[in-house]
């Protein structure tokens, strides 16, 4: 879990600074909404000039820095919206980007080996890939609307009452299944059992995107187990929804 | 730190210590087992020794017995032996444990003697880990990767079900794979299952 030379971000620190550190949180600034013209703001000034609440940043990119024990225990309330915005752009980020790029690796490599064993495992990655955006699916159309009515009724806004009588967040607690699993176990397909045949470089690169993937996708778990499902909880707890 | 159960033994005639110590060290690591007894030659009666990972002895048990510790960690090689030290005692005593707790440690240094002592075991029994899989797990395999349940295989095999699990838990921390779909491609790729049959 932990990227060597990763700064702690704090509030005062320039942006740019922060960009030039590591610069797999350029995609991180991506999915806040922001570009990539920082001057030399600080990260308290882009939050304040961006309305993106400073302990949920801060919370966020030291994540994908690889520090994992600042986590708070609770998140503002006020931070949902942007915070599911967030994770919507993190589901697009994977759907359209990263697994395209890592099945066209896959492609590549079973063009050069055609093993029929190696050919095992493009079925493997396609079951694997389903159940995947199954899960955004599943977390784009019922959570994440469950979790904005529930926001709007607690600030008295129109809501529906359908949408919210449909869910809880205990369930997704339960839900949120181990897409983990089907990844590692590729990965160690790929490293220790499928026979090479002239595909060496193209699978360190599918190797590296998947490395890459795993690590992504655990930060974007963590965020959801430990950042939205409390805030959510706190949400149920004031609309006492008991169900 | 992992969740897994380490059982641990405590030799030790004062109930004070005893019991200040399993105190102390429980409530920081919750995934230990305590056993107790008083004396050096009880550790052997009614099979105590069995199963346990840790030995914390209170060293003036050992004072006289140098010659019985030393068998004793020949014949139960992966146990670990933490001294527990009253009073004042010659280094050679000392060198025969793998880490020694002092009656004034503080709690947390006394907590962190003992983990410290796990995660060592952990280390050692990833490495040396063996990866062959047995017939038994062969068979359970194929099964397996041919869609039976884990009751069914059971049925199949006369195991009980726990076994089953118990294998099949085995099968994926040898192998590293977890699904049922990636064991599929490992047995088809180690030649346990034809591959014809699964393209049909």
């Amino acid at each position: 879990m932990l990227k060597k030379n990763t700064i702690f971000v704090l509030p005062e620190m320039k942006i740019a600074d922060v960009a030039l550190n590591n610069p797999l949180l350029l995609l991180t600034f991506e999915h806040f909404g922001l570009g990539f013209e920082f001057n030399d703001k600080s990260v308290l000034q882009v939050c304040k000039e961006n309305k993106i609440g400073l302990d949920l940043f801060l919370s966020i990119l030291n994540l994908f820095n690889g520090h994992v024990s600042h986590l708070k225990k609770y998140y503002s309330i006020e931070d949902i919206e942007t915070l599911i915005e967030f994770l919507k752009k993190n589901h697009n980020y994977y759907k359209t980007e990263k697994y395209p790029n890592v099945k066209g690796y896959l492609t590549k490599m079973l063009e050069v080996n055609d093993h029929p064993k190696v050919l095992l495992v493009e079925k493997f990655f396609n079951l694997y890939y389903q159940e995947v955006m199954e899960h955004f699916e599943y977390e784009n159309s019922i959570v994440f609307p469950y979790i904005l009515e529930l926001f709007k009724k607690l600030n008295f806004q129109e809501y529906s009452e359908e949408i919210l009588s449909l869910y809880t967040v205990s369930e997704y607690k339960e839900h949120h299944d181990n897409i983990e699993e089907k990844l590692a176990d590729l990965k160690n397909l790929l490293i220790k059992y499928l026979p090479i045949k002239n595909d060496q470089i193209l699978r360190r690169e599918l190797l590296i995107g998947l490395f890459d993937l795993e690590f992504s996708l655990g930060v974007h778990r963590l965020i959801e187990d430990n950042i939205l499902v409390p805030i959510v909880e706190q949400m149920e707890k004031k609309l006492k929804v008991i169900k | 730190m992992t969740n897994k159960n380490v059982n641990v033994l405590i030799v030790e005639p004062s109930f004070i210590l005893s019991e200040g110590l399993i105190e102390i060290v429980g409530k920081s690591l919750k995934n230990l087992h305590f056993f107790k007894c008083s004396d050096f030659s009880e550790i052997h009666q009614n099979n105590l020794i069995n199963g346990i990972e840790i030995i914390v002895i209170n060293s003036l048990l050992v004072q006289n017995q140098t010659k019985q510790l030393n068998a004793l960690k020949r014949e139960f090689e992966n146990i670990r032996w933490i001294g527990l030290i009253c009073t004042y005692y010659d280094s050679k005593v000392l060198e025969l444990f793998d880490s020694t707790i002092l009656i004034n440690d503080s709690p947390d240094k006394i907590v962190h003697s003992i983990q410290k002592l796990i995660e060592i075991d952990e280390v050692k029994t990833h490495s040396i880990k063996q990866d062959a899989l047995s017939s038994r797990e062969i068979d359970v395999l194929k099964l397996l990767v041919s869609g039976f349940s884990a009751k069914e295989i059971a049925e199949k095999l006369f195991l009980s079900t726990h076994t089953v699990i118990t294998h099949r838990k085995n099968i994926s921390n040898k192998t590293g794979i977890k699904s049922v779909a990636g064991l599929t491609i490992y047995a088809v790729v180690n030649n346990i299952v034809d591959l014809e049959d699964f393209n049909s």
